[in-house]
């Protein structure tokens, strides 16, 4: 990253002998606040700056970012997944005649390098670009509930290894521009020097096309992308020269995403449509189960007779679908010439609902003789609700501009719900206040789980996003 | 009361060297069960069967041995019984025409263990534990019906002779084991769900390991005497469960639970002529460990060969990603195995959680077989009659009643045994004095007859110096449910002693404890019999700079003694000091580590 500073302090100097340019310099910083609930939690945070420099045709940035994202799942175990990103990226952009070429430097690390090639006026383009990157996913944990557990823990770190080839082309006549593109995105598998980690296999390709219209007051613009992926996840514990594969997640998944948009001066409003399916298919060949933690345990001379008096394997089957249609309008009304504040108001409606099919079997086996337990259960979700953005934006002079915005999930419904068919389980004694205790309750098969709180206190940690950013130019 | 019947059976059951009684009167040399004698028989190396039929019923019977443990899984005996017996016949049958035959040794040695439960004394064992149950059906609570046989033998005598007489069975199996893993190149083909498995020495080997630690377990459930009624009688033992709550346990109760606890006791000890049995336990301990290394080192020679060799083993030895665990795995564990070793005979240093280091001498345990008393900490057992009385030191003068009242608890004892004594048939009774939105004093009782519903009685409390009356009155909440049928309606006064209650000014004060009024059962003394702390003192913690403290680890360093702090040498080197030193640092660590979870509320509001 310090490399990068340097690269980027050195362009910045080579052109301010330059004659003319253009500056802009960027701080923006939000925080989202999606889930805080005793079973699940989500939150994200970040702050980048950035800073670009135009000079001529050619463009020059770079920029350093913080950010830090973090989720935790309770189900059994615990699963909390953190990563911590520090990242600074340098790079430019220049346009000829004819060709845009352009380098993107990140000390994710990631590179990014692109070649256009165009039409002067534009009436047609071609471009394609390639990115390579080994960024660090983050830090997973699985935590049992139960302390005493053979493996009570286990912390993986994830790094994946990808390239990415984009290609697209398109049209501009009149007002109209036309494009269409393909994404070819794989990860090639790489055992990193770490004791536990994830190793990703992912091989998708991504289609899209898009359209934009320019008319005397209004535009419109549209974009269709579908995205097939191939994934396979394994997890790895390694000592010394020997590698053990203890988590195999093989998934295949697929996507379907609309949008559609309209601007009108100070109105604009849009129309979103997403439908995702995953499969994951339980593999039963050996060294292909979903979980095998007998691999993961430390050495011991336990886990050296584990695997023939006391083996467990966990293989899992997995269907999931998913929908979300998300539209709404944003108004904004600039007041003054020299010194702009801008109110903006976003309003958007969303109704999503996703469905899990799960088939879990258990294999314990002592010496020859394995029992299984099958667990067959379906997992819904289903919300709807509203999105409420407020904001404003202050501009002195076209040079600097400061914009704040505010943003409330507000759901009317949220409904999260695991059904087991034909189980019927008992719930936990309840006491009576002072001695004795009343016989054990059935209950019903469906159960609610994990509602998100309705106090007022729990709005600000549930569904609300909050977003600074401060942009000068000279 | 269900749990005190489980409790019974769990005492004859399983946990038969942890808990019960022996009475004075029982001499150490007398046995329960015969010592018996130790099979020795020569066994032909490896030799393949030739007969097609002999062969084909030597399959069957491998593929019955899983529907046995399939049996044993589904807890169906009777189905395991006969199975067992016919498969070991066929075992039999085969070793008689190919005594060298290592699949038939296996497998009879798997039969022996399995047909256990045709052994006479095992089978009789099973049936009283099964026939237990329609006492428990019938909710009797008598421990001399759970713990006597109808002809008289006591159920720990059973259970004895049982262990003792399957320690032959474990022996042939052993004899048949070994001779199987002497033979390197052995392996057994096992077709089981569509999946052929591969047995070898890295599974035999521990197999004769887990055969010596059953040996070993079965020896020390045979050897200590574990005989914990009162000549022949377990009424000591009903009278506790019954009267422990109302505080009038029978003197001759007590002085029967002084005389278990005292050194001179013969419970705990080990019989004469298991003795070098008994002494022997950790050589056996040893020869697991050495075929664990057995079967660990034949792991690390397999995986030479690679991993196509051993794609039907149970686990597969490489350093590759498609296998189960690595050779450097099994040497370390090997290697592990060699230093703990050394417990068994000198002792080896060992690091607990927080880092604490301990020498432990195993084989050490073993050679104590006067009883375990002999290393409880010096203490004596308080008279019941004090039990409830609050020791100097351990209180202060307050006005009114509350839970921490000595009062308190001496009256909700006073009035549970009030209740037992006046309503028959009760099967439980409870008594609780508490406030009603803080100012009316009340007292519930709950009553739950046998064979009828619960119900409470409620009166209003009164205290006129140190008399306390009760009037009868509703109850103040919908589920504390009264009866009207109720026999008692009223109660007599308690006056209260000035142990528990004192006048001062016109105004009554209560003895009030630090913490909770503790029951005082026992004293710790010193060598010479002198105090050092009671157990209410000990629960109650001390005035530490006008502060209520608990004692911490430091402090109980000369106020808990132990006669030797080394446990007859299991701790060689141990000092009183380190001992303390070690159990402070270990809970710490213990309290420490539980913290994560607390912290994890807020996990997100890390500094970032």
């Amino acid at each position: 990253m310090v490399i990068l500073a340097a690269i980027f302090a050195l362009l910045v100097v080579s052109a301010s002998a330059a004659e003319s340019f253009s500056n802009k310099s960027s701080v923006d910083c939000g925080g989202l606040f999606l889930l805080h609930m005793g079973d699940k939690q989500f939150s994200a945070r970040g702050c980048n700056e950035n800073a670009s420099i135009g000079i001529n045709n050619l463009t020059l940035y770079g920029g350093l970012a913080h950010y830090r994202i973090m989720g935790r799942y309770t189900d059994e175990w615990d699963v909390k997944g953190v990563n911590d990103l520090k990242f600074g990226n340098a790079g430019f952009e220049s346009r000829f005649k004819y060709t845009t070429l352009g380098v993107d430097i990140s000390s994710l690390p990631f590179i990014r390098s692109k070649i256009e090639i165009h039409h002067p006026d534009s009436l047609f383009f071609f471009g394609a670009s390639i990115m390579r990157g080994e960024p660090e996913i983050g830090n997973i944990r699985w935590i049992s509930e139960n302390k005493s557990d053979l493996v009570h823990e286990i912390s993986v770190d994830w790094q994946t290894h990808f390239l990415y080839r984009h290609f697209d082309a398109g049209s501009k006549i009149a007002n109209h521009q036309f494009g269409i593109f393909a994404g070819f995105f794989e990860t090639s598998p790489e055992n990193p020097s770490k004791e536990y980690y994830v190793r990703d296999s992912v091989q998708a390709i991504i289609l899209g096309g898009n359209y934009k219209g320019n008319f005397a007051k209004d535009s419109v613009e549209a974009r269709y992308i579908f995205a097939d992926a191939d994934i396979y996840l394994y997890g790895i514990m390694q000592q010394e020269e020997s590698r053990k594969r203890f988590m195999y997640i093989p998934l295949n998944a697929q996507l379907h995403f609309a949008e559609a948009k309209w601007k009108r001066k100070y109105l604009q409003a849009h129309l979103d449509f997403a439908y995702a399916t995953a499969q994951m298919d339980a593999n039963p060949d050996r060294f292909f189960e979903t979980l095998a933690p007998n691999r993961a345990l430390p050495t011991s001379v336990l886990k050296a007779l584990s695997f023939s008096f006391l083996k467990k394997n966990f293989r899992v089957d997995a269907d999931i679908d998913a929908m979300g249609i998300f539209g709404g309008a944003t108004l904004q009304w600039p007041i003054g010439h020299q010194l702009t504040f801008t109110p903006k108001i976003n309003i958007d409606g969303y109704y999503a609902q996703g469905e899990a099919d799960i088939r879990k079997k258990t294999e314990n086996t002592v010496i020859i003789s394995t029992q299984s337990y099958i667990e067959e259960f379906t997992r819904k979700l289903s919300s709807f609700g509203s999105v409420l953005t407020l904001g404003s934006e202050l501009s002195l002079w076209k040079n600097l501009s400061i914009d704040y915005s505010v943003t409330q999930l507000i759901p009317f419904h949220i409904s999260y719900r695991e059904i087991r068919p034909g189980e019927v389980k008992e719930k936990e004694e309840d006491e009576r206040s002072h001695g004795g205790s009343h016989g054990p309750r059935l209950f019903e098969q469906e159960k609610t789980k994990g509602d998100v709180e309705s106090t007022a206190s729990a709005a600000f940690r549930n569904g609300f996003a909050t977003s600074l950013s401060v942009v000068y130019r000279m | 009361m269900n749990g005190f019947k489980k409790f019974a059976l769990a005492l004859s059951c399983g946990t038969f060297f942890i808990t019960g009684c022996g009475d004075d009167s029982s001499s150490a040399n007398e046995s329960s069960a015969d010592l018996p004698d130790t099979p020795s028989f020569s066994v032909s190396s490896c030799e393949e069967v030739t007969d097609p039929e002999m062969s084909a019923k030597l399959e069957i019977a491998k593929s019955n041995i899983s529907e046995i443990f399939s049996a044993f899984g589904d807890g169906n005996i009777e189905s395991m019984q006969a199975m067992s017996a016919s498969n070991k016949d066929v075992f039999a049958e085969v070793l008689n025409k190919y005594p060298g035959n290592c699949e038939a040794q296996l497998g009879y040695a798997v039969s022996i263990i399995t047909d256990l439960v045709n052994n006479r004394e095992v089978k009789g064992f099973i049936d009283s534990v099964t026939n237990k149950q329609k006492f428990d059906d019938l909710d009797v609570e008598d421990f001399n019906k759970y713990l006597i046989n109808a002809d008289g033998t006591k159920m720990t005598d059973q259970l004895q002779k049982a262990v003792a007489s399957a320690i032959p069975s474990v022996d042939s199996a052993l004899i048949f084991m070994k001779n199987v893993v002497a033979d390197e190149n052995f392996v057994c083909h096992y077709t089981y769900e569509d999946r052929t498995f591969e047995l070898d020495r890295g599974e035999f080997a521990p197999t004769v390991a887990a055969l010596y630690v059953a040996k070993s377990i079965l020896t020390m459930a045979a050897s200590l005497n574990i005989d914990f009624s009162n000549n022949g009688s377990y009424d000591w033992l009903n009278d506790y469960y019954e009267n422990m709550q109302y505080d009038t346990i029978s003197s001759e109760t007590m002085k029967f639970a002084k005389n278990i606890l005292s050194k001179s006791s013969s419970f705990t000890t080990v019989y004469d002529d298991w003795k070098s049995a008994y002494k022997s336990i950790p050589s056996m301990l040893d020869s697991a460990i050495s075929y664990v290394q057995i079967g660990l080192q034949y792991g690390i020679e397999e995986s030479k060969k690679g991993s196509a060799s051993q794609m039907n083993d149970l686990y597969v030895v490489s350093d590759d990603e498609m296998s189960d665990v690595s050779p450097s795995d099994l040497q370390k564990a090997i290697d592990s195995l060699e230093y703990y070793r050394k417990t068994l005979t000198t002792g080896v240093e060992i690091t607990f959680p927080a880092g604490s280091k301990v020498t432990i001498n195993l084989g050490k345990f073993f050679e104590i077989t006067d009883g375990w008393q002999d290393f409880f900490p010096y203490h004596k057992v308080n008279d019941i009659s004090t039990w409830l009385i609050p020791e100097e030191g351990n209180y202060f003068w307050e006005e009114g009643l509350y839970y921490i009242s000595y009062a308190n608890r001496y009256i909700e004892s006073t009035i549970e045994r009030t209740y037992k004594n006046q309503i028959e048939d009760l099967d439980y009774t409870w008594a609780d004095i508490d406030y009603y939105f803080g100012d009316t004093l009340l007292l519930y009782v709950e009553v739950e007859p046998k064979n009828d519903d619960y119900y409470y009685d409620v009166f209003d409390i009164a205290i006129d110096n140190c008399t306390i009356s009760f009037t009868k009155t509703e109850s103040r909440y919908s589920f504390y449910r009264t009866s009207e049928d109720a026999p008692i309606k009223a109660l007599d006064p308690i006056n209260l002693s000035s142990d528990f209650c004192k006048v001062e000014n016109g105004v009554t004060l209560f003895a009030q404890a630090f913490d909770y009024p503790e029951k005082n059962v026992i004293t710790f003394t010193d060598a010479n019999g002198n105090k050092t702390i009671s157990w209410q003192s000990l629960e109650s913690g001390h005035i530490v700079d006008d502060k209520i403290e608990d004692y911490k680890i430091d402090d109980l360093k000369s106020l808990i003694i132990f006669p030797d702090i080394t446990f007859g040498g299991i701790l060689p080197g141990m000092t009183v000091d380190a001992f303390w030193e070690f159990l402070k640092a270990e809970t710490r660590y213990d309290d420490e580590t539980e913290a994560p979870y607390v912290v994890d509320s807020n996990w997100d509001d890390e500094d970032w």
